[in-house]
C-alpha cells in the first residue's frame, strides 16, 4: 500500500467496536464498492449482495487494518475477493435480468454508437483486464494500489493495463497516444 | 495515455453500470447482525459471544462459527441455503383453479396466508439447511406497488417450507384479496406491463432480492383473469432463485 500514514481516529474507534465510526469511515466507499462489484459480477443483485458481504467482512476483519494501510484499497480488495468467492458458486440467482440496460438514452445517436462499441469492447475483455482498467481509470487508483488489490505487482498491473488498452484501442475514438 | 482516452473509458464503465438500489449504503450497515463485531479484546469478545449465543443460540448453531482472526475472535456468517419459488393461486367460486402443490396443510409447510379461496400470488421459500432459519423484512415491489403483508419474523425449521400469499380477502364478489398481484396494474388484459416483480427478504439477517423475470406473480404482466375467455390464473411453483 502506498499511504504510510497512521490509522485515523475514526478507524481506531471502529476497531474498538464503534459501529457508527465504522459506518462513517466506510460509507464513502460503498458506491465505489458497488461499481467495482458490478464490473465483476455484471448483475445488480449479485453486486449488491457482494457489497453487503464485503461490509460484513470488513467489520469482522477491521482489527487487521494496521498503520500504513489505507482503508479504501483495503476495503476494495475485500470486495474483489468477495466477488470472486461469490462467483465460485456460493450465490446464484437462476434467472438474470437482460444484460443490456436502457439508461443514458439522452446521449446523441452518434455518441451512443461509439459508446456501444466501447462498451462491447469492454465486455469482451477478460475480467482481469476490465478490473485493472476500472481500478486505474474509474477509481483513479495508482498502479501500486491496483496491484495490491488484485494481488499482483505494480509492474504486473501496468502490463495488464497496457494489454487491456491495446485491445480496446479499435473501439476508442481516433488520435490516441501510446500508453506511457 | 491521453486524458480523452481515460474519459472515454471511464464513461463507458459508467454507462455499463446499472444503478444500485436506493438506500444500499444504509442497508448494508443495518444488515450487520448482532453477533458480528470486531474483537475489542478477549473479555469484550467473551461478553459478546455469551450474549449472542444466549439470545440466538439456534441461529448461532447454524451459522456456526467462531473464527479466529489475528486481532481476536469473530463470529462469521454465510447466507443460508434457501430456494425460492413463485406461483399463482386462482381458486375461487367463479374460477376454482388448481392450487400450487405444496400448499396449506402439506407436510413441513408453514403457511402465512388466509382464506380457503385464493386469488393471489404466492412465494415459497425452502429451507435447505439442517437448522432453523429466520425470515424477515419480506416485501414485494411491482412497479410502484409495494406489498409488505407479512410484518413479522418467521422461523422456518430445518428443511421446512415457508409459503407466503394473501393475508386478507377484501371482497367476495368480485373476489379480491390483498395480494392480487395479477391486478397490480389494474383489472385489464392490455396493455401488458413489463414491470418485473422484485421480492425482498432477509434470511438470518442476510438481505436478499429476487426478480420474478418470468412474471409469474403478474400472470404474464396483465390481469389474465380479465382476458377473453377469463382463463384461470393458476400457475404451479416455478423455481427462480436459490442460494448455496
Amino acid at each position: 500500500m502506498t499511504e504510510a500514514q497512521p490509522l485515523s481516529d475514526l478507524i481506531r474507534r471502529a476497531q474498538d467496536g464503534d459501529r457508527d465510526a465504522f459506518q462513517e469511515a466506510v460509507t464513502p466507499y460503498i458506491q465505489l464498492a458497488y461499481n467495482l462489484a458490478f464490473t465483476i459480477m455484471r448483475h445488480r443483485q449479485d453486486a449488491e449482495d457482494a457489497v453487503q458481504e464485503s461490509v460484513l467482512k470488513a467489520w469482522t476483519k477491521l482489527s487487521q487494518l494496521r498503520d500504513g494501510t489505507a482503508l479504501k484499497p483495503w476495503f476494495l480488495q475485500i470486495v474483489v475477493n468477495e466477488c470472486r468467492i461469490s462467483r465460485r458458486g456460493r450465490w446464484r440467482s437462476v434467472i438474470k435480468l437482460p444484460e443490456l440496460h436502457t439508461a443514458h438514452a439522452r446521449d446523441s445517436e452518434d455518441h451512443v454508437v461509439q459508446a456501444t462499441d466501447l462498451r462491447r469492447a469492454l465486455s469482451e475483455l477478460s475480467e482481469a483486464e476490465r478490473l485493472v482498467l476500472f481500478l486505474h481509470f474509474d477509481l483513479d487508483l495508482e498502479l501500486e494500489q491496483v496491484g495490491d488489490i488484485l494481488g499482483i505487482s505494480a509492474a504486473g498491473a501496468k502490463s495488464r493495463l497496457y494489454r487491456a488498452v491495446r485491445r480496446l484501442r479499435p473501439a476508442l475514438l481516433d488520435g490516441e497516444e501510446p500508453l506511457s | 495515455m491521453s486524458q480523452d482516452m481515460k474519459t472515454q473509458i471511464r464513461r463507458a464503465f459508467e454507462q455499463d453500470i446499472e444503478p444500485a438500489r436506493p438506500g444500499l449504503a444504509e442497508e448494508v450497515f443495518a444488515a450487520i447482525p448482532i453477533g458480528i463485531a470486531v474483537a475489542p479484546g478477549f473479555l469484550g469478545w467473551l461478553h459478546q459471544v455469551i450474549a449472542y449465543v444466549v439470545k440466538h443460540w439456534l441461529t448461532a448453531s447454524l451459522i456456526g462459527a467462531g473464527a479466529v482472526a489475528a486481532g481476536g475472535y469473530v463470529l462469521a456468517t454465510r447466507t443460508p441455503d434457501v430456494a425460492l419459488y413463485v406461483a399463482y393461486a386462482d381458486h375461487q367460486p367463479q374460477r376454482p383453479g388448481a392450487l400450487p402443490n405444496p400448499w396449506q396443510g402439506s407436510p413441513n409447510v408453514i403457511f402465512e396466508g388466509a382464506g380457503s379461496n385464493f386469488d393471489a400470488g404466492a412465494i415459497r421459500l425452502d429451507n435447505r439447511t439442517d437448522g432453523q432459519i429466520t425470515v424477515d423484512q419480506i416485501a414485494v415491489d411491482i412497479g410502484p406497488r409495494h406489498y409488505a403483508l407479512w410484518g413479522k419474523a418467521i422461523k422456518v425449521p430445518a428443511h421446512g417450507i415457508l409459503i407466503l400469499t394473501q393475508t386478507r380477502i377484501l371482497q367476495v364478489n368480485p373476489f379480491q384479496t390483498d395480494f392480487d398481484t395479477s391486478e397490480s396494474k389494474g383489472q385489464t388484459c392490455t396493455p401488458v406491463s413489463p414491470d418485473v416483480p422484485v421480492i425482498h427478504l432477509s434470511v438470518n439477517g442476510h438481505r436478499l432480492s429476487f426478480e420474478d423475470t418470468h412474471l409469474v406473480l403478474t400472470t404474464g404482466g396483465h390481469d389474465l383473469g380479465n382476458c377473453p375467455g377469463k382463463p384461470s390464473e393458476s400457475h404451479p411453483w416455478e423455481a427462480f432463485g436459490r442460494t448455496g
